[in-house]
């Protein structure tokens, strides 16, 4: 193991709302799959903008589990979302490239930086990284690799709901 | 040039060639031969995996499209994986994109290999709150797959609906205290299937199945439940369902209007 | 399949090796090919000072912002340019992220960048 898997805890029993999908490991699936989890997002309360992060975050996670973490020709990704008042743990998880696609993924995600402009790949986990509030890996037992990521709502954001709810409570 | 093969380890019918460096009118004998071996194997598809390659030459590409030709003579295909943007151009210009599919990795060229020649359905599950309003995202998530599948506006429309009707219904006349509910699509070259689970009083349950297993006639004279389900019958080509224990699941099937 | 995106490409008027080229719809892997097949060929075409209108460019990813880097800098080799106008802001975050507002020419509208094309003449 390489860390912890995201354990938010949520701060009631039915506080959460969990979504999850399994898919196959078919770049096809991103552009309905990404705009999914954008909608269920924006349903779940989260900004225009958050939800727009949040596409982009699925987007680059699920390319990297299929084009990095997808050895095997059934293989399949899972993308699962949980939504809180402040926030969205998303984690994917593929089922496990090669040990070089795995120190790179670690690479990316713990010492990112961009690649040289000339490079037309390599820039996806940057984009993850600066979109979220918190990103980690961690190996399942069979190799699989899962990406948890903790996105908080920008602060305006929050604090544009707290005014909304104070605005609300006086009438 | 260097050039090695292996059986794919997915599925046997597929040979994997590796291309390495330049690819010379030198290399088109040995190449042919190769090719020629695999053919008498018959073994007649074949992903020609060319990320290592740094050059093709005219006369070599001519060798290629002629190989694929014999492939195809059997039944078979050759598609090509992996290029880099320069070479891509390249074999562009020289025509190959009429003769051949590039496909950006493996698994793509895989995908495309199953879906048209093994006619193996997709699976796409889904689990989700008992939400009315995860519908809609839930609902334009599954149009959006038939459509990215090559399935027609109308098609994609009409599973847009489907989709809508049951997992509504599910949500509506589940039991309150069901935590999820689990929407499950199959999809190929023919048909899409989708199967919806949740858990549903008993009497809520047979109430559907009635609804749902009855003729149209009957179910048009209904509610608003019952037209939404008549609608869902009147578009799609067989719905089951089948109650246990466990929950209520529904299963439509849809055939594609131009299979 | 590469449902998500669109361009319309048209001519310049009084840039003779000009093109603009609306973008709509979503970039992204499943059809950066597509793109980079239509934009190289304008490019091998001689038509190396191009606008990119992204108005409707609702979306792009990482791979689609790799073959812009890489539309710039073919046009650049063939002393042309690549140039950006009507950015939306969710698509400006992303290429301000991976540094490549640097590397991309961006204008707030076509005007101007269809004007800079012309001084350059």
């Amino acid at each position: 193991m390489d860390s912890q898997p995201q354990s938010s805890s949520p701060a009631g029993a039915n506080s959460h709302a969990a979504y999850s999908v399994n898919l196959p490991s078919d770049l096809e699936y991103i552009p309905p799959l990404r705009q999914f989890v954008a909608e269920i997002a924006r349903v779940e309360g989260f900004s225009k903008k958050f939800c727009f992060r949040t596409e982009i975050i699925v987007d680059e996670l699920v390319t990297n589990g299929i084009l990095h973490g997808s050895q095997d020709v059934h293989s399949s990704v899972t993308v699962s979302a949980k939504f809180e008042a402040g926030s969205m743990n998303l984690s994917v998880q593929d089922q496990g490239g090669t040990r070089l696609n795995l120190e790179n993924l670690k690479r990316a995600v713990y010492s990112p930086k961009p690649p040289s402009s000339d490079k037309k790949k390599g820039r996806g986990l940057v984009i993850v990284q600066m979109l979220s509030s918190e990103v980690k890996i961690d190996v399942g037992e069979s190799g699989q690799t899962q990406v948890h990521v903790v996105k908080t709502k920008d602060p305006d954001e929050t604090q544009a709901q707290r005014e909304k709810l104070l605005y609300e409570s006086d009438l | 040039m260097r050039i090695s093969q292996q059986v794919s380890r997915h599925d046997e019918r597929i040979i994997l060639l590796h291309f390495d460096g330049d690819l010379n009118a030198s290399d088109c004998e040995a190449t042919s031969k190769i090719f020629q071996e695999i053919i008498d194997s018959k073994k007649y598809f074949i992903v020609a995996l060319m990320e290592n390659v740094t050059f093709v030459s005219s006369p070599f590409l001519g060798e290629l499209m002629g190989c694929k030709l014999r492939l195809v003579e059997k039944g078979g295909n050759m598609v090509v994986v992996g290029l880099n943007y320069d070479l891509r151009e390249r074999l562009i210009q020289m025509g190959a994109d009429k003769i051949f599919q590039f496909y950006p990795d493996t698994h793509t060229a895989y995908n495309h290999y199953h879906w048209e020649y093994t006619q193996s359905a997709q699976v796409v599950s889904i689990t989700l709150p008992p939400k009315l309003q995860s519908v809609p995202a839930v609902r334009r998530f599954i149009a959006g797959i038939a459509k990215q599948k090559g399935y027609t506006a109308r098609d994609s429309f009409r599973i847009e609906t489907i989709v809508d009707e049951i997992a509504n219904n599910a949500i509506e006349h589940g039991d309150s205290s069901q935590p999820e509910i689990s929407v499950e699509l199959r999809i190929d070259r023919k048909k899409f299937e989708l199967l919806v689970r949740n858990k549903t009083l008993m009497d809520k349950a047979n109430q559907l199945k009635c609804v749902l297993e009855a003729n149209k006639e009957t179910a048009q004279t209904g509610d608003t439940r019952g037209r939404g389900l008549a609608l869902v019958k009147l578009i799609s080509n067989s719905i089951n369902v089948s109650i246990d224990k466990s929950g209520t699941e529904v299963k439509i099937t849809k055939m594609r209007e131009d299979s | 399949m590469d449902t998500q995106i669109e361009l319309q490409i048209s001519d310049l008027d009084n840039v003779p090796h000009g093109k603009l080229i609306k973008f709509m719809g979503d970039l992204d892997a499943t059809n950066v090919e597509s793109t980079l097949d239509q934009v190289t060929k304008l490019i091998k075409e001689g038509f190396v000072l191009i606008v990119a209108d992204f108005r409707n460019l609702r979306y792009v990813n990482s791979t689609g912002l790799g073959i812009l880097l890489h539309f710039s800098k073919t046009a650049k080799e063939k002393s042309g340019c690549f140039k950006i106008a009507n950015v939306n802001d969710n698509v400006y975050e992303i290429i301000e992220i991976i540094g490549a507002n640097t590397l991309l020419d961006i204008y707030d509208n076509v005007e101007e960048a269809i004007a800079s094309l012309q001084t350059r003449r």
